[in-house]
């Protein structure tokens, strides 16, 4: 069987797209549920500031899953565009 | 030339055995380390061992069910059927590969929880309803990720294979897998963390067990986006490219 350039390149994308955004899942993941874990912890030690708490939660995760959403949008690039 | 049967064979088998082989390794860890918290808290609270072995038995049993998922996919691979077109060789090795990676995060992550829960019920024995009812919230959400993976190792087993193979389709089929059992490894890891701290929380302070409970599942859904990014990148390589 003959493989073209463009065959090569192609499955090159999208085997680079499944690689993207595997790897890119375990950073956010971990770190996502470390803040979380965190949060619980404060907020058993200090109920009253639980909406704070949270918000700084939420705050933190949200900058966490960044690289998660730019492994993302790298997968769906190499998958659509390339 | 190779029979594509017998490449088809070689392919799944390679897959089984790295399906069983990686999806024991997290539950293992994680249901060993629970055992090894039970043992001290006996030795702390022997009033409190019927609980504690309770609380452990519960625990285990769900992070065992990732390596349970892990066996089923691994006995589907020796025993099924194959046909030998297109690419089913690459199909049942990927689902292997994928249910086996998948396994991994689930395991260790449901075990972290079951760890933090006999811990906590050996320090705060009254709780202990609560610290299982908490442990067992955590766990189910921690478990999703390798639900994923064992749909799309099923989407990949019981797939209609086209006919024609080409280096793309082949290439789209291994990166689905590794895309959502790789995936799954940190979502899942990240989720057992949180459900542990928060076990740990309710046996310190039972009466804000609710605020414990939403604040966990709040960071555990945005845990859980990142996997569900993994399964959607997935779907489109399996189903769209």
């Amino acid at each position: 069987m003959e493989i073209t350039g463009t065959e090569l390149v192609r499955a090159a994308a999208l085997l680079g797209a499944g690689i993207a955004m595997g790897f890119g899942a375990i950073g956010p993941g971990i770190g996502e549920g470390f803040t979380a874990g965190k949060a619980c912890e404060g907020i058993a030690r200090a109920p009253e500031h639980a909406n704070l708490l949270t918000r700084t939660m939420l705050v933190g995760q949200a900058v966490s899953e960044s690289t998660g959403i730019y492994a993302l949008v790298v997968a769906l690039l190499l998958i659509f565009v390339v | 030339m190779i029979n594509p049967v017998h490449l088809s064979d070689a392919a799944a088998y390679l897959g089984a055995g790295l399906c069983m082989g990686l999806g024991a390794l997290g539950s293992a860890v994680g249901e060993g380390k629970t055992a090894a918290n039970t043992a001290e808290s006996m030795a702390r609270q022997p009033g409190a061992s019927e609980d504690l072995l309770k609380t452990m038995l519960v625990g285990q049993a769900v992070a065992e069910s990732a390596s349970i998922f892990s066996l089923v996919v691994a006995v589907l691979l020796i025993f099924g059927e194959r046909a030998g077109t297109g690419v089913e060789a690459m199909s049942l090795f990927t689902a292997g590969l994928c249910m086996g990676t998948g396994a991994l995060g689930p395991g260790y992550g449901s075990g972290l929880a079951a760890k933090a829960a006999t811990l906590s019920v050996g320090r705060n024995p009254h709780s202990h309803t609560r610290v299982q009812t908490t442990m067992l919230v955590g766990q189910a959400v921690a478990q999703t990720p390798a639900v994923f993976a064992l749909m799309i190792s099923f989407l990949l087993i019981f797939r209609q294979s086209p006919l024609g193979w080409g280096l793309e389709t082949l290439a789209a089929t291994l990166a689905a897998g590794v895309s959502v059992g790789v995936g799954a490894i940190g979502p899942a890891i990240g989720s057992g963390y949180a459900a542990s701290a928060a076990v740990e929380g309710v046996a310190k302070n039972p009466t804000h067990s609710t605020t414990l409970i939403r604040t966990m599942l709040l960071g555990q859904a945005i845990c859980q986006s990142t996997a569900i990014y993994a399964l959607l990148v997935s779907l489109i390589l399996l189903y769209m490219v």
